[in-house]
């Protein structure tokens, strides 16, 4: 994404333009946008206009259009984002208050005005320009008879393919429906390899199964790039990296991007980091379970001691219609900034970041333990019950 | 009046203890909330009495009275009973005993209460004992001898009851009554012994148990309808043939009959013959069976008379040599020949590994055999002398153990499989080894029969006292585990030479101090859990796979009920409601995992239930939100701990606290969970088997649990 114009009030009022490049842009667009805010940006409108005599002819006209925004709504497939709102500056085509959808181009800017340019939103807009941040990478999570597709780029995971094949079990006199089975469950990933992936763009392909399947699975890849002498393939094989997983579901991807091998190639994208400190975050609940905290109202109230040193929040809960609700983490946010407290804001489309959406959405480590904070709780608890 | 009160607390922990043995995993003794005295117990309210009452519920108990003397809590227990026996002994004055007489005496006197119940008294029983210096058998007897009358009159109620409960059908409903019922009935019992409470409550576990033979269901492609099924074993030509001719076609019959003749062989000769039978014509209108079958006659009559069918699963480490005693035991049984061995020999020899050989029968893939690793469950049927069993050899490697759960989840008995080599034992049996992770999975699953073979004596020279060393941490562990002594056998062999799997050992250095039994004999002598024939039929699909010719064939365990020719079945889940036609079911919506069940009774399709979860030795706590691995009979489903209900007390089952932040280590609690999309649950209190769970993360075993409700 680019940052082409910056204007905002000491009080945070404000506008920005933004050209996105790519997929990823549109994903932290619909980050940074909320229900309120005005959006302009260019769009094509068929126009029908009748002339003096009566006849009418239609053409499609590029026009600029301001709309207050309502709704958003993102597909995470396609990265496709579509915005719904009322005009609020009429022209020559468009009348006032009429209810326009948009759907944001790739490489066309676009000007966002809003009323409140939090800070959240403001490191959000940095990171989406910040151009060095890129390490796409693709994983194939598999098991016998299951595999996943997915794009990881450093704020997605994207799910490209499904694989579900029923491959009979051992035992039978002949293996050959066994076999025929597996094969055609490989030739499927491979398709769906070839199909999703770009290997232009891709650094590296993970390969994730329990047991012996990657390793079969990358045998018969390669043999089969051999036969058919697919260049593609045989000319990005070191690319492909095989991991160990304990299963082929989809959220055993957070176990792969544990991985030491794999954290290694992956450097610093923000995927690594998340799921680093969310183990972290586990680890502790283990060990010390009064240092380690979630939900809202436990974070605040350690926030409140001064006492946290790392806060994990869900992007997710940046998108909140409620404003107050959205002001209240944001203001969690800089106050555990303010005390020299570390944020890491999570990708709610990361497998660790789905995993957190799924405790609350914000967790946080603390600096000391506080047993108090779980106490209080159940004094509380047993006062509502 | 004293007296009168002891007897009445003994009856309260007998029930305590039967509600729990069978949920109670790994952990310490704890016995603390027993700080009142027991004469004031029964008058205070204590709330997890009742706790216990309830849960009582889930787990139907009747074989586990026997199981009262809880492994776990056994010296606890131990010295209760001490206690207990000076208190009834105000009459009777015990002679004065050394201190390790005492312990024994103490054992002894345990196992007796378990078998006879309480309606001998404590010094009765002790007199006997140490009459007969010891000796459990013979002091049975004797006591058995003294007053056999009293026995027979207590049992003759309890047959009764079961006849009656065979001759209607139960529904699921009926089930959940009855269990109410018999609770009650421990109420008005306690005074008595424990062996009356058992009346009621047996009939309870009898509800959920059902056959485990591997049965067939085709739905071949020629016109017509039905499913049908061929049992494992059809032994009895005429009988069979005579009990079925009043509901079977003639065609029908005559297809039994050539079935009915072949002898048990393996899976693949059962499908063979299955597909030799003409497919019948059936036009089945709304109705579900023709004619009602009078089930459970021939279910004797096939049974009674035949061999018993046993489930067993092979499990251990790793590289303990599993499927090499499994493979050698089969072949020495004569269910591999001659040629094939020879041929597995040779191959093996060719790529370096001869000592596979053995493993080979049981690996069939290329791709175990290349590795040495078995990676899925293998399955062969053999027989014994008493019973039919089919054998299921489960992978040993971490990373297989969803597969393996798939096959213990079938089986009622199992074989656990040590290595006793230096070093051996050790790295299977600490903390990385699946020895360990197995044993409590079984356990979890519902097996409470285990024979423990320590294999690879050969390389230690056969030593008395590594077996002996073994068998000692073995049997702490188990006990923790929550196997009684009682159900454990403990077996020294040799997979790979063969030694006391099948006859006696000849080797001198083992007979010099080993009298027991062989493996198989061992094998043999494992009880035969009850099967609820009358239960509606329940059947989880563990596979799908072509039949010959172009009849799709499934295959799983029957799990309850009963399936005959013609039978319309449901097929869930896929949200479809099927009925199996021969030609009308589309492969594709066939699956690993699905169930084929009762049209009248589907089996329950959820998306969100309560369970109730033992948390086992993780590292990392279970917090809500949690993603976990499902692992349900044949299924294995990503699933979610939607919210954590309340924190139970680990023995007791008492709320410790309501809406806990996490779950650690070795606790019991209440939880939610949520499937992405349906799964067929049964709740553990409706059919025992089906009720049972694992969760995994990250390739360790997180908790097992109980579905305990179903919400969505």
């Amino acid at each position: 994404m680019k940052l082409i114009h910056k204007e905002i009030d000491r009080d945070g009022r404000g506008k920005m333009v933004l050209v996105p490049d790519e997929g990823e842009d549109m994903w932290h667009t619909y980050n940074i946008m909320t229900e309120g805010d005005r959006l302009r940006a260019t769009t094509i409108r068929k126009v029908q206009q009748e002339s003096a005599t009566g006849s009418s002819t239609s053409s499609r006209v590029r026009t600029t259009i301001t709309i207050r925004v309502e709704a958003i709504t993102f597909d995470t497939g396609a990265c496709m984002l579509r915005v719904k709102g009322r005009n609020v500056e009429e022209n020559q085509y468009i009348k006032m208050g009429a209810y326009h959808t948009v759907d944001l181009e790739p490489n066309r800017k676009f000007t966002l005005f809003k009323e409140q340019w939090d800070s959240v939103t403001l490191e959000r807009v940095e990171n989406a320009c910040d151009p060095a941040k890129h390490a796409d990478l693709a994983a194939v999570v598999m098991q016998d008879g299951l595999a996943f597709v997915c794009l990881i780029t450093s704020a997605m995971t994207v799910d490209r393919a499904k694989i579900d094949v029923n491959i009979p079990k051992k035992g039978k006199a002949d293996d050959t429906q066994r076999k025929k089975a597996v094969a055609k469950f490989f030739d499927l990933v491979m398709a769906s390899i070839l199909r999703h992936l770009n290997f232009e763009i891709v650094k590296a392909v993970l390969i994730a199964s329990p047991g012996f399947v990657k390793d079969q699975f990358f045998e018969y890849l390669m043999r089969n790039a051999v036969q058919t002498d697919n260049k593609l393939l045989l000319e990005n094989k070191n690319k492909f990296v095989l991991v160990h997983s304990s299963s082929g579901f989809r959220h055993s991807l957070r176990e792969v991007l544990e991985d030491p091998t794999v954290t290694a190639r992956l450097a610093d994208t923000k995927a690594a980091g998340e799921t680093k400190a969310l183990q972290q975050f586990m680890t502790m609940l283990g060990t010390d379970p009064d240092r380690a905290y979630y939900g809202i109202k436990h974070v605040e109230r350690a926030n409140d001691s001064l006492a946290i040193e790392t806060l994990l929040v869900s992007d997710s809960l940046f998108r909140s219609q409620d404003l107050d609700e959205r002001r209240r983490y944001v203001r969690l946010v800089d106050n555990v900034k303010e005390n020299g407290g570390d944020v890491k804001i999570f990708s709610s489309l990361h497998v660790s970041g789905e995993q957190l959406d799924q405790m609350t959405g914000v967790a946080a480590i603390l600096r000391f333990p506080m047993p108090e904070i779980e106490e209080e709780d159940h004094a509380l608890d047993s006062d509502e019950e | 009046m004293s007296r009168h009160r002891d007897v009445r607390k003994l009856d309260y922990d007998e029930e305590y203890n039967q509600a729990y043995d069978e949920d109670v995993y790994g952990h310490s003794v704890d016995d603390g909330d027993y700080g009142v005295s027991p004469g004031m117990e029964e008058y205070i309210y204590n709330r997890s009495r009742d706790n216990t009452q309830g849960f009582g519920l889930y787990f139907p108990t009747g074989e586990d009275i026997k199981e009262e003397e809880e492994a776990v809590n056994g010296t606890a227990r131990k010295s209760e009973s001490l206690q207990r026996s000076r208190h009834d002994s105000s009459s009777y004055v015990k002679p004065l005993l050394s201190p390790e007489d005492e312990v024994r005496l103490a054992s002894i006197l345990d196992e007796l209460r378990n078998i006879l119940g309480d309606k001998y008294s404590e010094g009765e029983l002790t007199e006997t004992v140490l009459t007969h210096k010891f000796e459990l058998d013979a002091s049975l007897n004797a006591l058995l001898n003294k007053t056999s009358s009293p026995a027979t009159a207590q049992s003759l109620p309890q047959r009764e009851k079961r006849v009656r409960s065979r001759d209607k059908p139960f529904t699921a409903s009926d089930g959940v009554k009855q269990l109410t019922l018999s609770h009650n009935h421990h109420r008005d019992y306690k005074g008595e012994s424990a062996q009356s409470c058992k009346a009621p409550s047996s009939e309870a576990s009898k509800l959920p148990r059902q056959p485990a033979a591997p049965i067939v269901v085709t739905t071949p492609a020629k016109g017509g309808s039905t499913p049908r099924v061929v049992r494992g074993f059809n032994v009895h030509d005429a009988e069979e043939s005579g009990a079925a001719e009043n509901n079977l076609g003639s065609q029908e019959r005559e297809s039994k009959r050539s079935r009915s003749n072949t002898p048990v062989r393996g899976w693949k000769d059962k499908d063979k013959e299955r597909d030799k039978d003409t497919p019948t014509v059936t036009k089945t209108p709304a109705k579900i069976r023709d004619k009602a079958v009078d089930v459970l006659t021939e279910y004797k009559e096939q049974r009674g008379s035949g061999k018993d069918l046993l489930n067993l699963v092979v499990v251990g480490h790793v590289d303990a040599g599993k499927s090499t005693l499994m493979g050698h035991l089969l072949y020495l049984q004569g269910n591999v020949g001659q040629r094939t061995m020879h041929k597995y020999e040779q191959e093996s020899k060719k790529v370096g590994k001869q000592s596979f050989m053995y493993a080979w029968v049981l690996d069939d893939t290329d791709e175990e055999r290349s590795r040495g690793i078995t990676v899925d469950i293998a399955q062969r049927m053999f027989e014994s002398e008493s019973k039919i069993i089919t054998l299921l050899d489960a992978p040993g490697h971490r990373d297989f153990i969803p597969n393996m759960i798939t096959g213990a989840a079938r089986a009622d008995v199992a074989v656990l499989v040590v290595d006793a080599s230096k070093g051996g034992f050790e790295a299977g049996f600490e903390s990385g080894g699946q020895t360990r992770e197995h044993a409590i999975l079984i356990r979890s699953l519902g097996v409470s029969q285990l024979a423990v073979s320590i294999n690879k004596l050969d390389s230690v020279e056969w030593s008395e006292e590594r077996f002996k060393n073994i068998k000692h941490n073995l049997r702490q562990f188990l006990k923790t585990v929550g196997f009684k002594d009682a159900d454990v056998v403990y077996i020294p062999c040799s997979g790979l030479t063969g030694e006391n799997l099948v006859k006696p050992s000849t080797e001198e250095r083992l007979c010099s101090w080993y009298k027991g039994p062989t493996l198989l004999q061992a094998i043999d002598q494992l009880k035969l859990p009850e099967r609820g024939i009358s239960r509606p039929v329940r059947m989880c699909v563990n596979d799908v796979y072509k039949g010959q010719g172009s009849n799709m064939c499934v295959s799983g365990r029957l799990d309850t009920g009963y399936v005959q020719n013609s039978d319309r079945l449901l097929l869930l889940p896929q949200g479809d409601v099927i009925t199996v036609k021969i030609s009308g079911v589309d492969p594709s919506v066939l699956h690993i995992g699905d169930f084929l069940c009762d049209p009248t009774h589907p089996i329950p399709l959820v998306t969100r239930v309560q369970a109730r979860i033992v948390v086992f030795n993780i590292t990392v706590p279970v917090i809500k939100g949690a993603q976990v691995d499902f692992h349900y009979q044949a299924v294995t489903e990503p699933a979610k701990i939607r919210k954590l209900v309340s924190h139970l007390h680990k023995t007791t089952g008492q709320i410790v606290k309501n809406k806990p932040r996490a779950l650690v280590k070795n606790t019991a609690a209440i939880v939610e969970l949520e499937f992405t999309r349906p799964l067929c649950l049964e709740l553990f209190r409706d059919f025992k088997e089906l009720g049972r769970f694992m969760l995994r993360t990250g390739g360790s075993t997180v908790a097992a649990g109980l579905v305990t409700q179903i919400l969505e």
